[in-house]
C-alpha cells in the first residue's frame, strides 16, 4: 500500500444534507485504512441568491479569509475532511461551478497543489475539474462518476468540453452502473478503453435481529420525486392494503411529492397505515431497514440503486424495477434476493410483483446466499481491492 | 470556548441549528449572528443557543433613531388608530411600500455618505456587547463579508471554520462502522 492519496468530490455528507455524497464517505471508509495519508477536500457548493454585487464582495471576503481558515476535521477510515465552501449564485452553468470549485480549492490550498500522487476525483466535472486545476505534475488522476444529470451536464457545450479535458487526462474513469457507462461511451468514444465499472461499496456487517417472517412493512428509501415511482407505490400499497389490511408503509426521505402523497393517502383511506419518517441519515435508514419486512424500490431509473444492496445487506427480500442498475447488480441472484418487476406507468407492476414475492416467500428465495454473493461484489473489501490495484499497482501507471 | 455562528443569509439553516444543539449538548453556550429573527421563526434552537438579531444593533446612532420616529413609528402608530380592523394591513402595506424602500434606498446611502461608518455600526455594536470569540463558524456565502470584518477587527484572531467539527476537532464526522469485512 501507498499513499498519500487526495480524494476531491463536490458531494460529501455535512449537517446541511446529511444524505449527499453517503457513497464518497463509504469509498473513503473503504479505501483509506493502509494509505500513508488521505484527504478528502470537500468542495460545497453553498448556493444562495446574490446579485452580481454581492457575489463579488463574498468572493473578495473569501479570498481574503480563505488563508486562516480550513483547518481539517477528521472523517472516517481515519482520513482527513478539508470543507471548502464555493459560494455562488442560482442557476449557473455546469462548468461554470466546475470553474468556481476549482478557484475556491486553489485558494483553500494557497496556491499550492495537492500534495498527493494519487488524486481521486467524485463526478467528472464537478469533481474532476477541480482535481485537474490543481494537481502538480506527475500526479495520477483517477475519477470516479456518479451523477444521475449526466446528460444535462454533457448538453452544455462548455460542460462537455471540460469533460473530454477530464476524461483526456485521467489515467482510469470508473463509472457507477452501465447506463452512465454507455452514455460516456457514445458522448466520448475515443475514451471508451479508460472506462471501468464500478460499485459503491456497502456495509454487509450489521445483521438484522430477527429474520424477516412476513412481508407486512413495507419501506420505501429515497427521494419523493417522480423518478422514484413513489405515487405508483402509493397507489400498489393501497390496494394491496385492501386485501391485507395488517399492512404498512414507510417512506424514508422527502421531495416535492410529499404533500401531494400524504393528500392521496387520506384520499385512499391509508393515512393510518402510512408514515413519513422524513430524511434520516443513511445510519438512520439502514437501522430502519432491520425494522422492515420488504424494500418497495420502483424508481423509472437509476445507475446504480445503491439502497437495493443495502437492503439485502440488512437481510430483507426487494421488490424492485428493472431501471437500469438493479437488475445488472442482481445479476444471478434475481430471485434469491427478491422481485424484479417492470417499469410501468401504473401501480400493476408492484402489485403483481408483491402478491408473486409474498406467494412464495420464504421458501422460494436464499436471502443468505444473496447476501453472500452481494458482500462479494459490493462489499468494503472488494471495492477498496479495486481502488487501491488501480492506484498502487505499477502496471497501471502510464 | 465562545463560538459564534454566522448565519446571515439563512439559507444553510438546517446546519446550523443541527451544529449548534451538537455544541450546546457538550456544554457550551454558542452564539448565532442573523440577520433577521423572522426568517428563523420555523426553526428550532437547542437550550443555551442565544439568537442574535444583527438587524436589530446600531439603532442607538441618533439619525437612524430620528428616521425610525419620523418613518416607522409615528406613521405606523397613526395608522393603527384610524385604520381600526384595517390597521395592521395598512401598516404592513406601508412598510412594504413607502416605509422600508425608503429606508433602503433614500435614507442608508444617505447615512453612509454623511458617516463613513455607518454601515459597520450593528457589527460594532455587536462586538462591543458580545465580546471576542474564539472561533467563527461560517454556514452561508453572505456571512462571509461579516466573518472578514469580525476576523481582522483588532489584534485578536478568532479561528474560522465551515463546520463545527473543524472547532472540536479531533472530533470524528459521521459515524464508523466496524465493517467485519474492511481492510
Amino acid at each position: 500500500m501507498s499513499g498519500p492519496v487526495a480524494v476531491v468530490t463536490p458531494w460529501y455528507p455535512s449537517s446541511q444534507l446529511p444524505f449527499r455524497g453517503a457513497f464518497v464517505q463509504a469509498m473513503t471508509e473503504a479505501t483509506a485504512p493502509g494509505t500513508t495519508s488521505f484527504t478528502v477536500y470537500h468542495c460545497d457548493s453553498w448556493v444562495a441568491r446574490l446579485s452580481a454585487g454581492q457575489d463579488a464582495e463574498i468572493t473578495a471576503a473569501f479570498r481574503a479569509l480563505m488563508p486562516a481558515a480550513g483547518a481539517p476535521s477528521k472523517t472516517v477510515g481515519g482520513a482527513d475532511l478539508v470543507t471548502v465552501p464555493v459560494p455562488m449564485p442560482r442557476a449557473l452553468p455546469f462548468a461554470e461551478q466546475a470553474r468556481r470549485a476549482a478557484d475556491a480549492l486553489k485558494i483553500a490550498l494557497g496556491g499550492r497543489p495537492l500534495d498527493a500522487e494519487v488524486v481521486h476525483a467524485h463526478v467528472g466535472l464537478l469533481g474532476g475539474l477541480p482535481a485537474l486545476r490543481n494537481m502538480r505534475p506527475g500526479s495520477r488522476l483517477f475519477v470516479t462518476e456518479h451523477a444521475t444529470f449526466l446528460d444535462r451536464m454533457l448538453a452544455e457545450p462548455d460542460g462537455h468540453a471540460g469533460y473530454a479535458e477530464v476524461l483526456a487526462a485521467c489515467e482510469a474513469f470508473f463509472v457507477v452502473g452501465d447506463e452512465l457507462r454507455e452514455q460516456l461511451t457514445t458522448a466520448f468514444p475515443e475514451h471508451a478503453d479508460k472506462l471501468r465499472p464500478i460499485a459503491n461499496p456497502i456495509d454487509f456487517a450489521t445483521p438484522r435481529a430477527e429474520p424477516v417472517k412476513t412481508l407486512h412493512r413495507w419501506l420505501f428509501v429515497g427521494g419523493l420525486i417522480e423518478r422514484k415511482g413513489v405515487t405508483w407505490l402509493l397507489e400498489a400499497f393501497a390496494a394491496c392494503r385492501r386485501q391485507e389490511p395488517a399492512l404498512t408503509l414507510t417512506l424514508v426521505g422527502e421531495g416535492e411529492l410529499r404533500g401531494r402523497l400524504a393528500e392521496r393517502a387520506e384520499e385512499l383511506g391509508v393515512a393510518e397505515a402510512v408514515t413519513f419518517a422524513g430524511a434520516l441519515s443513511p445510519v438512520e435508514a439502514l437501522s430502519l431497514m432491520r425494522e422492515h419486512d420488504v424494500l418497495v424500490h420502483p424508481s423509472r431509473y437509476e445507475t446504480f440503486g445503491v439502497v437495493v444492496i443495502e437492503a439485502a445487506a440488512a437481510g430483507m427480500p426487494v421488490i424492485v424495477t428493472r431501471c437500469g442498475g438493479p437488475e445488472q447488480t442482481l445479476a444471478g441472484i434475481e430471485s434469491d434476493a427478491g422481485q424484479l418487476i417492470e417499469v410501468e406507468e401504473d401501480s400493476a407492476a408492484i402489485v403483481a410483483g408483491y402478491e408473486q414475492l409474498r406467494d412464495r416467500y420464504p421458501d422460494g428465495m436464499d436471502l443468505d446466499r444473496a447476501r453472500r454473493v452481494l458482500a462479494d461484489r459490493f462489499g468494503y473489501q472488494a471495492v477498496a481491492r479495486q481502488h487501491h490495484e488501480a492506484w498502487f499497482a505499477p502496471q497501471s501507471r502510464p | 470556548m465562545r463560538v459564534l455562528f454566522l448565519a446571515l443569509g439563512a439559507n444553510r439553516r438546517l446546519a446550523v441549528t443541527e451544529e449548534t444543539r451538537t455544541l450546546a449538548a457538550a456544554g457550551e453556550r454558542p452564539v448565532v449572528l442573523v440577520d433577521k429573527a423572522e426568517a428563523w421563526s420555523d426553526d428550532e434552537f437547542a437550550a443555551g443557543v442565544e439568537l442574535v438579531e444583527l438587524a436589530r444593533l446600531g439603532r442607538e446612532h441618533w439619525p437612524l433613531a430620528a428616521e425610525r420616529l419620523v418613518l416607522d413609528r409615528a406613521p405606523k402608530s397613526l395608522l393603527r388608530r384610524v385604520g381600526g380592523r384595517r390597521g395592521k394591513r395598512l401598516v404592513s402595506a406601508y412598510d412594504r411600500r413607502i416605509g422600508r424602500p425608503l429606508h433602503r434606498r433614500v435614507f442608508l446611502p444617505l447615512y453612509g455618505r454623511l458617516w463613513r461608518d455607518a454601515g459597520d455600526r450593528p457589527l460594532a455594536e455587536f462586538s462591543r456587547r458580545w465580546g471576542r470569540f474564539d472561533a467563527l463558524v461560517v454556514t452561508d456565502p453572505q456571512s462571509f463579508p461579516v466573518a472578514q470584518r469580525l476576523a481582522t477587527d483588532g489584534r485578536h484572531r478568532p479561528r474560522i471554520a465551515f463546520r463545527i467539527d473543524q472547532v472540536t476537532s479531533p472530533g470524528h464526522q459521521g459515524e464508523t462502522v466496524d465493517h467485519e469485512d474492511k481492510v
